[in-house]
């Protein structure tokens, strides 16, 4: 029983770093309508900004590193969507995805060249689990879930509230509509990927912390967050977020049934079986992109 | 020929067909107007397979075909153009007919490595028949062009020359004379006027009434997916419903 | 030098019919199986069992091309269902599902360990165990493959697969039955990737789940997008730039500190002609529209 409820809560806290992936490339697809494999170098990306400010010579606290990650991955974001995505705007989904794919293995080894393939974590002294009831939490669990619902609540109040967050959510839902309506879409994908970029650095953080950093990090959270955006209905925020919790459950709830080897193929059986049975998501209504 | 009844079609929560009946009885050609989104190509669609009803049936020579899949309508003799033509743009204008065949032995991996000269007779069989349709259409000096050069309206009569190929005892053109000019427009009509002749049948969107006119027998009125009106192209015209559909009141 | 130029020239034979098999699929068809390297890995790890537990090789050749063929067929069926980017996206699944059971499936696989002294090929009795029978023995299948790959691009089956990749529904709307011709191409381009695949195992002599990833995919890819626009000469030609370029990397006399870095710099090279190529052949691109216009 307290393996089960141990289990649960350590889905939860993947899970709440999966839904920041998901909602970040759920608004990409819904606003660009292709598949951006290069969102987990984004996220990989993340992870090493933060341990290179991290580790001497500078050796900043954990979270302006942080602070300084979601500034260097956003930079990142744009400059891909400048020099790549932007001269493609009106090319079929799966030029964009082949590209999103050559960006992908670009960065990835090229964090191999500089970093190394080596696993590597972040500095943190290791720290006794904090016992509640049956399960134990560490701290840097207590602040990852902190954290993550933070960023969540102010994506929820600069999409409720701003008007650049109301134009994303315009576009996202009918991109059609939102240029006959005189919304600005090349504005809007530049705050879409602002959003995305510092939802990924925020995740690839925490994920880092949680975990470890490797070069080749980004595919598998890619993958997972694919998953969580079918779930949830592409172009849904909401069910994406809601998408990455159950993804980060059934892999941690998963592998006391399956052998633990299989624990990154659950993501890509969710993937094919929902495009298979549920194209339009379980979570959303269908939003119209196929 | 062609039964439809009671045919519903929904998107969303919207009716994009509802309720509709139709038939084409003995006339030779048919048409089919109303207003921009009353529903006109969701019905071809319906009819050629790409779409599924909700519900009501499709006859066509008294067989069901709602449920069969796309080729399968096809082959049992309905062709259809697209609004938007669509043509094979890599393939050359010959290819676009060739491959407009039923049983090409040249399509089956085993007779194409071994029955190298059925294969062969099959293609020249063809190639003078499809040579005859594109001179028909006056395209038959560009054969060997890929069809992505032609011009909007040299792909209308490409794609009406591949439907002919499949040799189809009933044709759906849907807006064969939209966007092309009067030459062509007139070319277009004496060339369904000629394959009536034939014992071609035909169902016909258009919003251009002297198409309908010179062309139909009898003629469909729809508006929000559904039959408001029908009768002979030329008492339909003045009709008041019809008048009401497209100008408002 | 002259053994090193055959074993560029073998890997060469290896990777072509690996290439051309995605060039009838992608570049002819239009479908972006993503998860290519599924069958290359199937009939690798078949070929590869089956030898070592004493199966002449031509009968573990077309054993294994028979199970990468059944395998295509399976998932096919529900996958081929499924159009663009999340047909690639969901044979990319299977392709990491097929990884993840090579390397826990260690009763059969022996796991992350591989697979090592798999036997060399012999055909009817004649040993294949030096460079020069090895070109002449695979240059022979690769030959006869290319020939029917040819063969089938020229043909009305080939004049269907370029009418679904230019446009599938009209493909249905001339009565073709397109399901069954994309699954003929899956199967033909999972056939070639088989080949490669039981020549890669027989070739290296040794195999393990990192031979199969998503970067052997990309690297077909990158061969198809550079040489597909010129058909099948332009892919072959196209693999010969590739393999030569990584296989000669791999032999320069370079420092050990630096050595390490050749692979991953390598793979940068790669991802950025890989989006060199796309921004510049926008235009031009095999595949054009996969939507129903409404109306």
């Amino acid at each position: 029983m307290s393996l089960f409820l141990q289990s649960l809560l350590d889905g939860l806290i993947a899970g709440s770093i999966y839904a920041l992936f998901a909602v970040g490339l759920t608004l990409i697809y819904g606003t660009l309508h292709f598949i951006n494999f290069a969102h987990g170098e984004l996220i990989m990306a993340g992870a090493y900004f933060a341990y290179l400010f991290m580790m001497p010579p500078l050796h900043l606290s954990p979270f302006i590193s942080g602070g300084c990650a979601i500034v260097g991955v956003v930079c990142l974001a744009l400059l891909m969507d400048r020099s790549v995505f932007s001269p493609l705007r009106n090319a079929n989904s799966l030029l964009l995805l082949i590209a999103s794919l050559g960006i992908s293995l670009f960065f990835q080894n090229l964090a191999q060249v500089i970093w190394g393939a080596e696993i590597r974590t972040f500095p943190f002294p290791l720290e006794r689990g904090i016992s509640l009831g049956p399960v134990v939490i560490t701290p840097v669990q207590a602040w990852i879930l902190i954290i993550a619902a933070g960023a969540i609540f102010l994506l929820y109040l600069f999409l409720k509230f701003t008007r650049a967050g109301k134009a994303i959510r315009s576009v996202s839902d009918n991109p059609r509509l939102a240029k006959t309506f005189g919304v600005e879409t090349e504005r809007v994908i530049r705050f879409v990927w602002i959003v995305a970029a510092s939802l990924a650095a925020v995740g690839g953080v925490l994920y880092a912390a949680d975990t470890n950093l490797e070069p080749h990090m980004g595919t598998i959270n890619l993958v997972r967050a694919f998953a969580a955006v079918l779930l949830g209905g592409v172009g849904n925020v909401w069910g994406a977020l809601i998408g990455g919790i159950v993804i980060g459950l059934s892999e941690n709830l998963g592998v006391l049934i399956l052998p633990i080897g299989y624990k990154d193929a659950i993501a890509f059986c969710v993937i094919i079986l929902l495009l298979l049975f549920r194209p339009e998501g379980i979570l959303g209504v269908r939003w119209g992109v196929r | 020929m062609l039964r439809v009844e009671n045919l519903s079609k929904r998107f969303g929560g919207v009716w994009a067909v509802r309720d509709c009946s139709l038939q084409t009885k003995d006339w030779h050609a048919v048409g089919v107007i109303g207003p921009n989104g009353s529903g006109k190509t969701t019905l071809f669609h319906l009819i050629t397979g790409f779409y599924t009803p909700d519900s009501g049936k499709i006859f066509f020579k008294g067989e069901e075909i709602q449920a069969l899949p796309t080729h399968q309508i096809v082959r049992a003799g309905i062709g259809r153009t697209f609004q938007l033509s669509r043509v094979f743009e890599s393939l050359s204008l010959l290819d676009n007919l060739l491959i407009a065949r039923r049983d090409i032995p040249g399509e089956k991996v085993i007779a194409l490595f071994t029955r190298w000269g059925k294969v062969r007779e099959s293609e020249e069989v063809a190639t003078s028949r499809a040579f005859a349709y594109l001179n028909l259409m006056g395209l038959g000096e560009k054969a060997k062009e890929p069809a992505g050069n032609l011009s909007y309206g040299q792909r209308k009569l490409l794609e009406l020359a591949r439907t002919l190929m499949l040799d189809p005892s009933l044709i759906l053109l849907d807006e064969p004379a939209a966007g092309i000019n009067p030459t062509l427009t007139r070319k277009i009509i004496s060339v369904i006027q000629s394959l009536k002749k034939e014992g071609k049948r035909f169902l016909i969107i258009e919003h251009n009434m002297d198409v309908i006119i010179s062309l139909c027998d009898w003629v469909y009125v729809l508006d929000a997916g559904a039959v408001i009106a029908s009768g002979p192209p030329g008492i339909i015209r003045s009709d008041p419903a019809v008048l009401e559909a497209y100008f408002g009141k | 030098m002259t053994n090193y130029l055959l074993h560029i020239l073998i890997v060469c034979e290896i990777i072509i019919p690996f290439a051309l098999g995605l060039q009838l699929e992608i570049g002819e068809t239009g479908l972006y199986n993503f998860g290519h390297v599924a069958f290359f890995g199937i009939s690798a790890y078949a070929s590869a069992l089956l030898t070592t537990h004493g199966i002449p090789f031509m009968g573990a050749l077309f054993a294994s091309l028979a199970l990468a063929g059944l395998f295509a067929w399976g998932v096919g069926y529900p996958i081929l269902r499924l159009r663009g980017d999340y047909f690639g996206l969901a044979m990319l699944g299977f392709a990491e599902i097929m990884r993840k059971i090579f390397l826990n499936e260690s009763w059969l696989t022996r796991g992350p360990m591989g697979i090592p002294g798999i036997p060399r090929p012999s055909f009817f009795g004649v040993p294949i165990h030096t460079l020069p029978r090895f070109a002449i023995f695979y240059g022979l299948f690769v030959i006869a493959a290319a020939f029917a790959v040819y063969h089938v691009t020229r043909s009305p089956l080939g004049r269907v697969f370029h009418a679904i990749r230019d446009d599938e529904y009209s493909a249905s709307a001339v009565g073709k039955d397109t399901f069954r011709f994309r699954r003929t191409s899956l199967l033909m381009g999972t056939l070639l990737a088989a080949l490669g695949g039981v020549f890669w195992a027989h070739y290296i002599t040794f195999i393990s789940p990192s031979d199969f990833t998503l970067n052997e995919t990309i690297l077909a890819l990158l061969i198809v997008v550079i040489g597909g626009r010129w058909g099948m000469a332009g892919t072959i030609l196209a693999t010969f730039f590739v393999i030569g370029f990584q296989e000669g990397l791999r032999f320069l006399p370079l420092p050990e500190s630096f050595g390490r870095l050749i692979a991953p710099m390598q793979q940068m090279f790669f991802g950025l002609v890989l989006v060199l190529i796309v921004l510049k052949r926008e235009k031009s691109w095999f595949h054009k529209g996969d939507r129903l216009a409404q109306g």
